[in-house]
């Protein structure tokens, strides 16, 4: 029964996968995965190495293999929550009832058929407790010297994981575990990964011309990185001063946020068992419910306090946020439900009331049965191709040789993977634009020895607005009013781009070509099909296909104004489904947002 | 669960990754048929190419595809078309590289072409463009697997000394030299 269903689990995760790359991360995953790079802070090493492994398999593209990663991860969170609630004797149909409904879920399915690292951390995070469970229950010392070598490949992967020392902190206290030389050698493993760590990204470093977020020259910038020292607006750190705050309000929104995070992926029901879980536990052994419980505070209240802390979050918040970094929490309340069933369960026999135990395992399952058929609706992505297609037709409209400043994750991190590592129109430089230091990042016009030719202005003599003059600058978007290039440029929409020319030279331009944005029409067509037939909520999907309607406003409105008015509702018309395929309010999470 | 669960477990799985490729292949393969035969050809080049992607060993569509691909950049006489299909057939084929690279003429064909078309036949600009599209960033298969098994083989390891109680220096030091394989194998890849 038990394989049964993880081959369910498995086969519905991988078949409603993304067939290209998810949006997101996904493309700098895959680009850094395949290249055994350096991804975005903390630099990702253990993820890194996996992604490689299984680029190796001779099916599919690069990216869709990623994929499988998520799946297998999610599929061993799940075997290591079946053998945690065995570990505290719950009955093995019990556990795998909590199996199928944390698959079920809205953020646990979401994370597993994405290509994300959030189901690796799940299950190094659940395997660490697990093995401190072990070290609890039997004293054993190669359990306490497991977890450690755990926690190491913890502190490859992600920053959120290594709360959980403090779960192995207690246990030792409870089992006045005091001996000097297990701590000096569980020290000195942990030292070892965390250099290994530096290895890595400083070995990986070396190759000047391989795709990566940044270089790690020495062991300051290794700290900085991994402490992600880097971002100011990072959705973990940016609000993480928020929890030595102990304003009332600081203090209430997050446990108001997390309540209705809970809320949304179980339900009242599951709350309800959830609760009485904790307190089943509280009863039956203090010493299990503090070790639970430390965790579920953690993976909940604290991490809320950094990430969700604020009064009018918006989708986005909930959507990078919430969605991603609560799994723990998820599997920490199975516990808690589990353990609520399997007493509820005992009870029920106890009276003689088998009627009313099928009855309440019924009512258990059923939600589940619910969540999945509900994923067919919202985490569907068999047909979305809308990232890859997207990138694709920025960089297929884009003239020769042309030079592309690109803001934001989803299309600059597509063109790693589409142009730099897979060779579509190379002819394109393409450079990453800083909002917060107005900086131009090259790393999508590597090596520049091979392009200082084509570039030679730009890349030798630092001359951008040379290939103004020319029409050879294009945007994804406009520059932030705050931006040193409007001194020297202008930007005007030309369809789904922007053209930068130099400054006060626009309005010279009286002509528009309109035959372009016919040719464009024609070229844009599977992305329009693609935007149109999606199965998806993805918050992301949603917003380029909204970025991308507005072509057809910008060209109904040509249209209309050199007289082709029958042609230009068509494109009114196309705007508008568009528009309504693909609203925030479609997310899952938006119903919290709009609140 | 053992490992024999385990493994049919994982091999269900990668069937099941083998059977939603094969059901791209033939859902776009069929779509880029009838866009085709419609005229439409740039939407006729992207299912296509979502045939390719779909890659699995000695699959008769993907085969298909490919030539119909080819048959497009060679007979359409639209340049940007042709620019359009040269590079999409190139980079889709890249995208199947894994430890080998499938149809690496009809890559070579690609590359050429599309390289003379964006020189518009400038000898220096083809070789410039040619260069980029050769320049390998895919890391050394072999240094690369070794990469892995390695940090693979310091976990195994690690673990095994722990579950046995046999931490000495003899041990350590075979995890030093793991270490160092390790490191070089990241380097040399």
């Amino acid at each position: 029964m038990t394989y049964i269903l993880f081959i369910f689990i498995g086969t519905v995760y991988i078949f409603l996968s993304f067939p290209v790359y998810s949006t997101g991360d996904g493309a700098e995953f895959s680009a850094i995965g395949f290249t055994l790079s350096i991804a975005h802070p903390s630099g990702y090493s253990l993820y890194s190495l996996i992604l490689k492994f299984i680029s190796f398999i001779p099916i599919g593209s690069i990216s869709e293999r990623m994929v499988l990663i998520s799946v297998l991860f999610a599929l061993l969170s799940l075997f290591i929550l079946k053998k945690t609630l065995i570990l505290l004797k719950i009955p093995r149909y019990i556990s795998l009832i909590a199996i199928f409904l944390l698959s079920s879920i809205y953020s646990f399915f979401g994370q597993s058929i994405v290509i994300k690292f959030y189901t690796l951390n799940l299950f190094l995070i659940s395997s660490f407790i697990y093995f401190v469970l072990k070290f609890f229950i039997s004293k054993e010392e190669k359990y306490f010297f497991i977890s450690i070598i755990i926690f190491g490949l913890i502190s490859l992967n992600h920053h959120t994981g290594l709360f959980v020392l403090l779960s192995l902190i207690l246990v030792i206290l409870f089992n006045k575990f005091f001996n000097l030389r297990d701590y000096f050698i569980g020290f000195t493993i942990l030292i070892f990964f965390f250099l290994l760590n530096f290895g890595y990204l400083k070995i990986r470093s070396l190759n000047d011309y391989s795709i990566k977020y940044s270089s790690i020259n020495n062991f300051s910038e290794f700290i900085n990185y991994y402490l992600r020292k880097n971002y100011s607006t990072s959705s973990l750190d940016s609000l993480n001063s928020a929890v030595y705050q102990n304003d009332f309000h600081i203090l209430l929104f997050p446990l108001l946020n997390v309540s209705k995070l809970l809320l949304l992926n179980l339900n009242y029901f599951f709350i309800l068992l959830l609760i009485l879980g904790i307190f089943l536990l509280f009863k039956e052994n203090k010493k299990l419910f503090s070790i639970f419980i430390l965790n579920f505070f953690l993976y909940s209240y604290f991490l809320a306090k950094m990430t969700l802390a604020g009064e009018n979050l918006q989708l986005k918040d909930w959507y990078i946020s919430g969605h991603q970094y609560y799994l723990p929490m998820f599997f920490f309340s199975f516990i808690f439900i589990g353990l609520a069933v399997y007493r509820i369960v005992v009870y029920l026999e106890s009276k003689n009331l088998y009627i009313a135990k099928k009855i309440f395992i019924f009512a258990v399952i059923f939600p589940g049965i619910l969540n999945y058929v509900q994923r067919f609706q919202d985490q569907n992505f068999i047909n979305n191709y809308v990232p890859y297609t997207y990138t694709k037709s920025f960089l297929a409209s884009l003239p020769k040789n042309s030079l592309f400043l690109t803001q934001g994750d989803n299309l600059s991190f597509g063109i790693w993977y589409l142009k730099v590592l897979n060779n579509f129109r190379n002819d394109v430089c393409s450079l990453e634009y800083g909002i917060e230091d107005n900086k131009l990042y090259t790393r999508g016009c590597l090596p520049i020895d091979l392009y200082k030719n084509i570039y030679r202005e730009f890349l030798v003599n630092n001359h951008l607005t040379y290939y103004a003059k020319n029409n050879r600058i294009f945007l994804n978007s406009g520059f932030p009013k705050d931006s040193v290039f409007n001194e020297v440029l202008d930007v005007k929409y030309v369809g789904l781009v922007y053209m930068a020319k130099e400054k006060n030279s626009l309005n010279s331009e009286n002509n528009f070509d309109i035959s372009s944005l016919g040719l464009k029409e024609q070229l844009f067509k599977t992305l329009l099909q693609d935007c149109l037939n999606h199965n998806s909520d993805d918050y992301y999907t949603l917003t380029l296909c909204r970025v991308f309607s507005n072509f057809y406003i910008f060209y109904g409105k040509k249209l209309e104004e050199n007289g082709y008015i029958i042609k230009a509702n068509e494109m009114y018309d196309i705007f508008f489904k568009l528009q309504q395929k693909n609203s925030d309010k479609l997310n899952f999470y938006s119903l919290e947002a709009e609140k | 669960m053992n490992i024999k669960k385990l493994l049919l477990i994982f091999t269900v799985l990668i069937l099941a990754f083998f059977v939603k490729n094969i059901f791209y292949q033939y859902k776009n393969f069929s779509k880029a048929e009838n866009s085709y035969k419609n005229g439409e050809f740039i939407q006729a080049i992207d299912y296509y190419e979502r045939v390719i992607l779909a890659y699995t060993p000695f699959s008769k569509i993907v085969n298909e595809s490919v030539k119909n691909l080819k048959n497009i950049c060679v007979n359409t006489d639209d340049s940007f078309i042709k620019l359009y299909c040269y590079e999409t057939l190139k980079s889709s084929l890249f995208q199947i590289r894994s430890f080998y690279q499938p149809y690496r003429d009809d890559l070579n064909f690609a590359i050429n072409q599309s390289a003379i078309i964006k020189a518009h036949n400038d000898a220096n600009f083809t070789k410039e463009y040619l260069s980029l599209d050769k320049f390998n960033r895919t890391p050394n298969t072999f240094w690369s697997l070794l990469s892995i098994l390695s940090f693979l083989g310091i976990i195994i390891f690690l673990y095994y000394l722990i579950q046995k109680n046999r931490i000495n220096l003899i041990s350590l030091g075979f995890i030093l030299i793991l270490t160092v394989i390790w490191l070089i194998s990241l380097y040399m890849a």
